[in-house]
């Protein structure tokens, strides 16, 4: 079962257990999205009494307030009225209103659903519910949005329905899945969270959206957030203050006081310059500067001497919360020192597939949150990108996974021919549901000839010709070229680019290897290494021979799904005309049924080029933790609900294994006693 | 004295007649006319219309010629000619000036803080970082870092005349505010009379004083 489709804000009670199980099995069959709520997210000032209700929201069906104490109720009625009166303030906030209407414009939206837990038909309630108009469903999935958190830019959105595919995908409402939705809202008691996920499914912006979460929830937590690369800390330093206005948040920021955002290492002396070197000021350690050791040798260090001071008396930690991005270019000596000098959580987000094809073997991941689904991509693209970087359609196969770690990875897996052939399908994404009425293919495999006066240049040219034929709204700034090589003749052919793309098209360039910025209104191009965190719809990569080198072929993997509608694959007929027909044959099944087919290697094979990710298995509600003790300790079903509540009062909704059986175990035996007597 | 000319297109003419301002901006300017001399035709004979003239002498100068505007700076580098006639430029310490070079110089200074930051680490990061990557770019931007750029440039500048103080006919020297000066002309000054006056190997010119 998919964690993604579903969120539900509250436990599941006695009461909804039923309805609840009844809306995961629809979304799991329909690969739908569902959230149960009972209260707004995004903004803790809204809480309301009532307990006997829930809020359904589906994308495309009414926003469904059930109502479960079997009879016309007040109290649920005000439940409902100040829900709604709450959820018209956020669209006022958010400046939704021009594009929504008022709350009575969108009241048709709404709608009650009075249930009777153990008799209901969720399919005649949906129907009756379904939203028939692209332009309602829309103002309903922008509500969706603002009850999820999921705040969508209002003037990128727009009011209008395009009627163009480019625009179609561009406007698109998006809403974060159960497991993003989870990872921003629940609540946790563990010293390090994980979330790892490919590129493009939104770590970044997830850790945002928590940074912001954990600011706004108290007045005075000092959060550190950090990443590797200093470029990379400088660019998150500036979305900072965007995000937080974007998503309006009243508090200031306080840099340096409450919040941090630098580089993990910075430099002696300069206390805020980085993570690394405020913890050493603070406590007063040995800084060893960036060149005099490695990152690891330095944090190793670094917690040798806090140990040793904690021994003496103990420290105290001096951040309340720490977020670490792009964990996959971090040793672990320096999550250990995060977790030493933080009071909270420390809350890590990586990338899978980088560590994958790094050089050394990582054995066992195990991530609290696993985000499988990229939202970047349009799914044919990232099956193509994963099968040419993994070499999935060649002789000789680069990378094989697991049938857990294809599944890690958002892939449904079906076998045939005695389990030789594979089959790799991707879940269908809201973002992308447009493509799939028309004929477009997601990525177009280009070879150049330069006997035959079909050079790198010329063919660049003609597809950026092509896009702009096929889509008459596209901007200079939807297109990006994308070179794998690092050489002087990538970096030649850029120069050529930009005085032939002004002459051919009026489009300026913007060379992102020395602007370091994407530019509004420009052709962004720029090669492998500058290319995190970039989407466009449409990019062009411009590759030379295509070597079966890891860095090479993750690269590429990286490069192509950089586009969210087409990519176009650039390649010299010279030096890969035998790939050029295995991959091609390959693509043409990803784009006819949508799936990977591929014959899997020998176990032979296997074992040389198997590399092991696990995860822990996808979060489960407190509830269905209680009761699956139940089960493993056999639990009388009379006794469950009371049980239930007993261990809920008890030891709190804490995951804690232990103490629940315990407790389970001990008033159970009064029980049944009680029972005898 | 060796003479290169090349055709500027209208987006060349854009951004080279563009004002200079300051050293960074002298350096960014240097690089990408050595990105376009790297992927331009070189013609040894004299070009029509806007068009760059590399002169190779004693000092290599490069000069930039619209109908009205000429200017000129120094080209810091030594120029040599292949047997295709490819036009290939070299620093001092004998390395290539390369498109990939020139890349890594602008992509360096056009680091937010590697300029205007009091912290040394900001000046040094962004060059050690392509210094392990490309070693001969340290001494490539050190020279560019110090060079002189002899700059000067003829306008003719109706729209701003304004008698003895800002003469039709001009040459301004030096292009930051505080050295910068003009020297008045009485009539046009032709492409081919600026080259020759700034040539070392030729007669000089002489400036008459009206004082």
């Amino acid at each position: 079962m998919s964690t993604s489709f579903f969120y539900m804000s509250r436990e599941k009670s006695n009461a909804n257990h039923n309805i609840v199980d009844e809306i995961i099995r629809f979304t799991d069959i329909h690969n739908s999205q569902a959230y149960i709520i009972d209260r707004p997210l995004g903004d803790n000032k809204y809480t309301y009494d009532y307990s006997e209700a829930f809020v359904l929201l589906m994308p495309k069906f009414k926003i469904m307030f059930f109502n479960f104490s079997g009879y016309a109720d007040k109290d649920f009625e005000a439940f409902r009225d100040d829900f709604l009166e709450d959820l018209g303030s956020i669209a006022d906030k958010y400046r939704y209103r021009d594009i929504i209407g008022r709350p009575r414009s969108w009241a048709d939206l709404i709608a009650t659903v009075d249930i009777d837990p153990t008799d209901f038909n969720l399919e005649a309630i949906l129907a009756e519910n379904k939203i028939v108009g692209d332009g309602k469903q829309k103002v309903c999935e922008l509500l969706i949005s603002l009850l999820t958190g999921s705040i969508n830019d209002i003037d990128k959105v727009k009011s209008s329905i395009p009627d163009n595919l480019l625009d179609k995908v561009k406007q698109k409402i998006l809403l974060f899945d159960g497991d993003q939705t989870r990872f921003v809202y629940q609540k946790n008691n563990k010293k390090i969270i994980r979330i790892q996920g490919l590129s493009g499914t939104g770590k970044t912006e997830l850790l945002l959206h928590k940074l912001k979460e954990l600011y706004i929830n108290s007045e005075s937590d000092s959060i550190f957030f950090t990443c590797h690369n200093k470029i990379l800390a400088d660019n998150l330093k500036k979305r900072i203050p965007e995000f937080f206005n974007f998503m309006k948040v009243e508090q200031q920021i306080e840099w340096d006081e409450r919040l941090w955002c630098t580089n993990a290492w910075g430099s002696g002396g300069v206390k805020n310059s980085g993570a690394y070197a405020f913890i050493c000021a603070h406590y007063g350690l040995t800084f060893h500067s960036f060149g005099a050791m490695n990152f690891d040798h330095a944090c190793r260090f670094a917690l040798k001497q806090l140990n040793e001071l904690n021994n003496v008396s103990p420290i105290s930690p001096i951040f309340d919360y720490m977020l670490v991005d792009e964990s996959q270019d971090f040793p672990q000596s320096f999550f250990d020192l995060c977790e030493k000098v933080t009071k909270e959580t420390v809350y890590i987000a990586g990338d899978i597939f980088q560590s994958i094809f790094a050089t050394e073997i990582i054995s066992n991941i195990t991530p609290d949150f696993l985000l499988s689904k990229c939202y970047r991509t349009d799914p044919r693209t990232l099956m193509f990108a994963h099968s040419l970087g993994m070499g999935l359609f060649e002789q000789q196969k680069l990378q094989w996974l697991e049938d857990d770690e294809w599944r890690a990875c958002g892939y449904l897996v079906e076998k045939s021919a005695g389990d030789s052939l594979y089959r790799l399908k991707r879940e269908p994404l809201r973002r992308f549901e447009d493509l799939a009425n028309e004929d477009i293919k997601s990525t177009v495999l280009v070879l150049t000839n330069e006997v035959q006066g079909q050079d790198t240049e010329s063919r660049i040219l003609e597809s950026i010709n092509t896009i702009k034929a096929n889509n008459p709204t596209v901007l200079a700034e939807d297109i990006g070229i994308i070179f794998l090589d690092n050489k002087n003749s990538s970096f030649q052919m850029a120069d050529r680019l930009e005085r032939s793309i002004p002459q051919h098209f009026g489009w300026t360039v913007n060379k992102a290897y020395e602007t370091k910025k994407k530019i509004k209104d420009r052709l962004f191009i720029s090669h492998r290494n500058h290319v995190k965190g970039l989407e466009f719809p449409f990019v062009i990569c411009v590759a030379s021979r295509i070597s079966s080198a890891y860095g090479i072929r993750n690269s590429l993997y990286m490069m192509i799904t950089r586009s969210f509608l087409q990519t176009y694959l650039i390649m010299p007929s010279e030096y890969n005309q035998q790939l050029y027909d295995q991959i091609s044959t390959g693509l043409e099944i990803i784009n006819a049924r949508n799936c990977i087919e591929v014959q899997a290697p020998s176990q032979e094979e296997i074992v040389k080029i198997r590399t092991t990710i696990t995860h822990s298995k996808a979060d489960i509600s407190f509830y269905d933790f209680v009761y699956q003790i139940f089960d493993e300790l056999e639990i009388y079903p009379l006794f469950r609900p009371d049980l239930y509540e007993t261990v809920k009062r008890t030891v709190g909704e804490k995951f804690a294994r232990d103490n629940v059986r315990e407790v389970i175990e001990f008033n159970y035996k009064i029980m049944l006693r009680e029972q005898a007597q | 004295m060796k003479r290169i000319e090349f055709k500027l297109e209208d987006v060349d003419v854009q951004w080279i007649f563009s004002p200079l301002r300051n050293k960074p901006d002298i350096i960014r300017f240097l690089m990408r006319i050595i990105k376009l001399i790297l992927i331009s035709k070189p013609s040894f004979e004299e070009i029509q219309g806007d068009k760059a003239v590399l002169v190779v002498s004693k000092m290599s100068r490069i000069f930039f010629i619209s109908p009205k505007k000429h200017f000129s700076i120094c080209l810091p580098f030594k120029v040599k000619t292949s047997e295709n006639n490819e036009v290939k430029l070299y620093s001092k310490c004998d390395t290539e000036m390369t498109s990939m070079l020139t890349s890594q110089v602008l992509s360096a200074l056009e680091s937010d803080t590697i300029m205007t930051s009091g912290n040394i680490w900001d000046f040094t990061a962004p060059i050690i970082e392509i210094y392990e990557a490309t070693p001969d770019f340290w001494s490539v931007f050190r020279e560019l870092l110090i060079f002189e750029d002899g700059y000067i440039r003829y306008d003719h500048d109706a729209e701003n005349e304004a008698g003895d103080l800002h003469p039709l006919h001009h040459l301004d020297v030096c292009y930051s505010s505080s050295p910068a000066f003009k020297l008045g002309l009485k009539k046009p000054l032709t492409s081919a009379s600026l080259i020759d006056a700034l040539e070392p190997s030729t007669n000089c010119s002489y400036v008459t004083l009206n004082f």
